[in-house]
């Protein structure tokens, strides 16, 4: 496991895709704040030049962020069908779970350190470009962080999971969607009807996530289902990401390799 | 007697209604080249694939080094090297590049192994072109090198010399022989490009639809290739008859209703034909004909045989 991992990130080092994106998400990021300040030089009454606001607009944002993990796990995943080269490992003896669980680990770390990245790059633009409104709204980012990590753990391990079991890049980012973000719109609409579904939707990443409402001005979390704890949470997130990761593991475990 | 290293015990695959291989049984012995030689889709490919682990098998086991559990599966694939079709690599990373990523995965230590791999196929010289851009040739001479980079013991290689041109086939040729001589490294290759074979395997396994029909050496298979009187009668089984009882003559096959070969009197195919006329049959035509190895083949299959090249 360990020297796959290794090869892993020797690959993912060597590739254009992983820096462009760390890249391209961080000028998203750093060219809002660049906006902002423009903007506070026109006018000087503009209120929202503020790392509140700024770092507010990233918080409220985590939705886009989980669905971005997909695009993670693909890149990262380095189409192994499409470049048949799987198959190299495989002949070799090196098993599927070493495979399997060593993408789904790589995929994980390049995800928190584009996180970290990205997001202190943003923080630390908007520090030096707009007006400081104190460290609150950082400690509100970090606790909405540690809100959202496990749903976006299991955001990637799902799309681990089918990535691995089908051969088209473009099925697995649908089946995914499908998981991550189909079954919770219509598991809403069906709760309002019946009761398993509103249950259902209850403990869904996609809901959770969109479950965190912001008080700006007490720069609080504000949970419309008040009695999910942060432990619910990391609970729902963990139990949910075992079970894809675990059902994808059991089915690749007997795919032919081509 | 020679050490067994790789072995295929009543081996068969079912894919749905296809039956892609039918109680395989064979054994690869140290040293020896395997030419395994069969039409497409005759299962040489699903063989090598339940070879490597990329496919499993329905029934039967394989074995590697004396050992099939699946452990040992996995230690005796690593003294493997294998081409199983078209050779795969990322397509956005150089020839280095992607033999380092498998150096560093396969856990070989020191970097020179690649340098020596892309040496030994004439990709030394690549630079910064990445993978994308390489001809079919160099991927494949590239796929060479990885099966070659871990010091295999034995190769498995499915259709190495396909889409080379004349140069690549004779420098792959020669290096194959190479690598088996020098090294002693154990082969099974795959191939329909029979003519390529004969001049390197030490053994032929000839497959049809899903079956091992004939297994021999290379020595056996020359025996049967041997030369013949192709005699083109209107009543063969008739002639048959007569070569026996006439002539005592036990060497021969009827090929058709109207056509028999026979392995003797192949000086004297005067005697053949006058035994044959002076009996009421009617000769179309007689000659010396050598059997190639895609005749032996497509007899064997039942295919049609080319007559134009070889008639004497």
């Amino acid at each position: 496991m360990k020297q796959y991992m290794k090869s892993e990130f020797y690959r993912i080092a060597h590739r254009m895709s992983t820096y462009l994106f760390i890249g391209m998400c961080s000028l998203l990021m750093v060219s809002s704040n660049v906006v902002l300040a423009v903007v506070k030089h026109a006018d000087a009454k503009f209120p929202y030049a503020t790392t509140k606001f700024s770092i507010s607009n990233l918080y409220a944002s985590f939705a886009v962020v989980y669905l971005l993990c997909i695009a993670i796990a693909s890149m990262i995943f380095g189409n192994e069908y499409g470049n048949r080269t799987m198959k190299n490992s495989i002949s070799y003896g090196i098993s599927r779970g070493t495979i399997y669980f060593g993408k789904l680990i790589t995929e994980m770390i390049y995800a928190v350190i584009a996180f970290a990245a990205i997001t202190g790059i943003h923080v630390a633009s908007a520090c030096l470009l707009l007006e400081n409104s104190g460290a609150e709204s950082i400690a509100l980012l970090l606790k909405t962080t540690l809100f959202c990590f496990p749903l976006f753990i299991f955001a990637v391990g799902a799309s681990n999971c089918f990535i691995f079991l089908f051969d088209s890049m473009g099925n697995a980012i649908a089946a995914t969607l499908g998981l991550l973000l189909a079954l919770p719109l219509v598991s809403n609409m069906l709760g309002m009807k019946f009761e398993v579904f509103h249950k259902l939707a209850e403990i869904l990443p996609w809901n959770l996530i969109n479950n965190m409402e912001f008080d700006f001005d007490k720069l609080e979390i504000i949970l419309k289902w008040n009695e999910r704890t942060v432990y619910y949470y990391w609970m729902a997130g963990i139990i949910q990401m075992v079970l894809v990761v675990l059902a994808g593991y059991l089915i690749f475990n007997k795919r032919e390799i081509k | 007697m020679a050490e067994v290293i790789a072995e295929a015990r009543k081996l068969s695959k079912q894919y749905k209604d296809t039956k892609a291989l039918d109680d395989i049984n064979f054994k690869l012995k140290r040293g020896n080249i395997y030419g395994l030689v069969g039409k497409n889709g005759a299962g040489k490919t699903t063989l090598l694939r339940i070879l490597t682990g990329q496919a499993f098998q329905t029934e039967g086991n394989i074995a590697l080094f004396g050992e099939s559990s699946y452990e040992g599966l996995s230690k005796g694939r690593k003294r493997i090297g294998a081409i199983i079709e078209e050779p795969g690599f990322y397509s956005d990373m150089t020839a280095e590049q992607n033999l380092e990523y498998y150096r560093i995965q396969r856990g070989i230590p020191g970097k020179r192994c690649v340098q020596e791999a892309l040496k030994e196929v004439s990709l030394l010289d690549t630079g910064n072109k990445k993978f994308s851009q390489f001809s079919l040739g160099m991927k494949q001479r590239l796929g060479l090198a990885l099966a070659l980079m871990n010091k295999p013991e034995i190769l498995l290689l499915d259709e190495p010399i396909n889409g080379l041109d004349p140069f690549g086939i004779v420098e792959i040729r020669n290096l194959l022989l190479k690598l088996n001589q020098e090294k002693k490294i154990t082969m099974l290759i795959s191939s329909h490009i029979l003519s390529e074979l004969s001049n390197l395997v030490t053994f032929y396994g000839f497959l049809d639809q899903g079956k091992l029909i004939k297994q021999l050496s290379e020595e056996e298979l020359s025996a049967e290739c041997s030369k013949y009187l192709e005699v083109k009668v209107d009543k063969a089984e008739r002639l048959a008859a007569l070569l026996e009882i006439k002539l005592g003559c036990h060497a021969y096959k009827v090929t058709s209703d109207y056509s028999i070969h026979i392995y003797e009197y192949l000086n004297q195919p005067e005697i053949v034909s006058q035994m044959a006329v002076q009996n009421g049959i009617g000769l179309s035509s007689i000659g010396l004909k050598e059997m190639s190895l895609e005749n032996y083949f497509m007899q064997l299959v039942g295919g049609n045989v080319d007559e134009t090249i070889y008639e004497k």
